[in-house]
């Protein structure tokens, strides 16, 4: 198995105490990962490690086999795609503008949109059944219109990393679900999809891989049959539930056990 | 198509204001035919004289002073994404004129050529307003720039009333300087803002689509390819020789950098790279406006642009503050 990203013995934070301590990870190509733990575990500190917007303080990161300090910013930007958990609410662009602005780690320096990206542009609003919404403005949309063309934009910009910090959280059951099976249509066409999620039976259920993190370290990670085991989530979680597994498809689904 | 025909407007505004501006309120009667002698350089009349050493040079100067303004405003927005930035807000504006007043005083740096003393200044200044209102990190709010600004602004503009009060016999220039006023403009600062405006220009173009990414926040912006840190040092490099070159040529002048990319932005929305040249083509036609507005309150004698924009900016400031919240 090839590894899309590689850290190693990385440590992230702001100040004196570290986000991440001194971890070693490897996340599968071509799979749907899971970032799975309870709050302030250092989630989304990892992913922004990924995009550089985190700069480790010990370390190394590997993308693809490349080292990320020697990745240009454009470079990185054609390979991995980030779905931010707080979006911003840009002001006076339309939904097609932004979507488009997707597009510019592939088109010129000024960014002149071309042909193909209209192109692009189109075929990721018609798949997250947002065209209707192309000429309205960003900021009139609701929280979950605003969360599935921002998906759209990552989408566009076509990376074959994809990392979602928290890509269910505004969207309402039908729309979590139909992001979980874009998540795995996107995988079935190669791409690697790393996401965090807070929903275990979700992550059990459509993740390939899952990667279990708590104050800072790996607890563990692996396929979602080995990881969700009642000692795995007594130790991450801090509660006490059992597995069965789900009646549609056998995934393993986490119930809490009655105090 | 509608862009164009708002650059088309925007330029016919300024065309009739510079016109007017060439023959209007002056104590000495100018004719159009002065004025037109003048610009052909056929007219040795003294009024021809007038147009062409003094009304030429300062409306140009006015023109190139507005544009610069106006498009150091937006770039400094774009950057902090913050829509009451401007070179006043951020400190740069007083910190150049401290720097300025430091040095015209003769107090330190007599040798010093004041441009430099000026884009020095701005930059000390600018630098500390960011580290006050820890303006580059994602969490910081925008009423703690806006508050470190206008904290270094007030302080700049003590330091500099001391500087003044201390170099007693050559004060009333520079508390003239210190208004911000068009009225000793010759044609070599005309040559100097050209040089600058062009140079911002193409810094504007340079950096447009990179601020466009981040109007979507740092994070997004980053994960589309910008180079945040190359970005931030652009446009601070040339905001602070913009903002330094005006206020050696012109002293501090207001509100133009705020107002100007705010009102562009009701025009053409949100894409810098229509935002640069509008918002030199409004800062320009505002600031002319002002200089002949300037001259006309109080005719016949002279009152400073920099007051007229105060006068018309500041309430601007508060309903752009109120709207935002």
């Amino acid at each position: 198995m090839t590894h899309a990203i590689h850290v190693e013995g990385l440590t992230l934070g702001y100040d004196r105490k570290p986000v991440i301590a001194d971890l070693t990870l490897s996340i599968p190509a071509a799979r749907f990962t899971a970032l799975i733990g309870p709050n302030g575990c250092g989630k989304s500190t990892l992913l922004k490690s990924v995009i550089r917007t985190m700069p480790p303080r010990a370390g190394r990161i590997d993308v693809m086999g490349q080292p990320l300090n020697a990745m240009s910013a454009r470079a990185l930007a054609r390979q991995v795609s980030f779905l931010p958990q707080v979006l911003p609410v840009p002001e006076g662009i339309t939904v097609r503008q932004l979507v488009g602005y997707g597009r510019s780690p592939h088109n010129n320096l000024w960014g002149r949109i071309r042909g193909t990206d209209r192109a692009k542009v189109d075929e990721v609003l018609a798949r997250l059944d947002i065209t209707d919404l192309a000429g309205r403005m960003v900021d009139g949309l609701s929280g979950g219109q605003r969360q599935r063309v921002w998906l759209a934009m990552v989408l566009a910009q076509n990376t074959d990393i994809v990392l979602l910090d928290e890509p269910t959280t505004f969207l309402d059951i039908n729309h979590q679900v139909e992001l979980l099976r874009l998540a795995r249509d996107l995988v079935a066409t190669g791409k690697t999809v790393v996401a965090v999620l807070h929903d275990l039976n979700q992550a059990f259920r459509y993740a390939d891989h899952i990667v279990m993190l708590r104050n800072g370290g790996l607890s563990g990670c692996g396929s979602p049959d080995k990881m969700a085991t009642t000692p795995m989530l007594r130790e991450v979680f801090s509660i006490d539930a059992c597995i069965h597994p789900d009646p549609e498809c056998g995934r393993p689904m986490v119930i809490v056990r009655k105090p | 198509m509608r862009v164009f025909w708002q650059f088309t407007l925007a330029l016919l505004i300024a065309a009739a204001l510079f016109a007017w501006s060439l023959s209007a309120f002056s104590t000495f009667a100018i004719g159009r035919a002065d004025v037109l002698s003048a610009l052909t350089g056929a007219g040795d009349t003294t009024a021809a004289k007038i147009v062409h050493r003094i009304r030429l040079p300062r409306a140009v100067a006015a023109l190139l002073i507005g544009a610069t303004l106006g498009i150091s405003g937006l770039l400094m927005q774009g950057i902090s994404r913050n829509r009451l930035a401007s070179p006043t807000m951020l400190g740069v504006t007083g910190g150049a004129s401290l720097g300025l007043a430091i040095v015209s005083s003769g107090l330190v740096g007599a040798s010093m050529p004041g441009g430099v003393a000026a884009v020095i200044g701005g930059a000390v200044a600018w630098s500390l307003v960011f580290l006050l209102g820890t303006a580059w990190s994602e969490e910081a709010s925008r009423g703690r720039l806006v508050l470190a600004g206008m904290t270094m602004g007030a302080l700049c503009a003590g330091l500099t009333r001391l500087v003044v009060l201390l170099a007693e016999e050559r004060a009333l220039g520079v508390l003239n300087w210190l208004a911000g006023s068009l009225s000793n403009i010759r044609w070599t600062d005309v040559q100097v803002m050209g040089v600058v405006l062009f140079g911002s220009f193409v810094v504007g173009a340079l950096v447009a689509p990179s601020l466009n990414l981040m109007n979507l926040g740092a994070e997004s912006a980053r994960a589309l390819g910008v180079r945040l840190r190359l970005l931030r040092l652009s446009v601070f490099a040339a905001g602070c020789v913009m903002v330094g070159a005006t206020v050696a040529v012109a002293g501090p002048i207001g509100f133009i950098g705020l107002m100007a990319p705010n009102i562009s932005r009701l025009m053409v929305g949100s894409d810098h790279r229509i935002l640069v040249p509008m918002s030199g083509a409004v800062g320009a036609i505002a600031l002319l406006a002002a200089d002949i507005a300037a001259r006309g309150v109080a005719f016949p004698a002279e009152t400073p642009a920099g007051a007229v924009t105060a006068l018309i900016g500041a309430p601007f400031f508060l309903i752009l503050a109120r709207g935002l919240r």
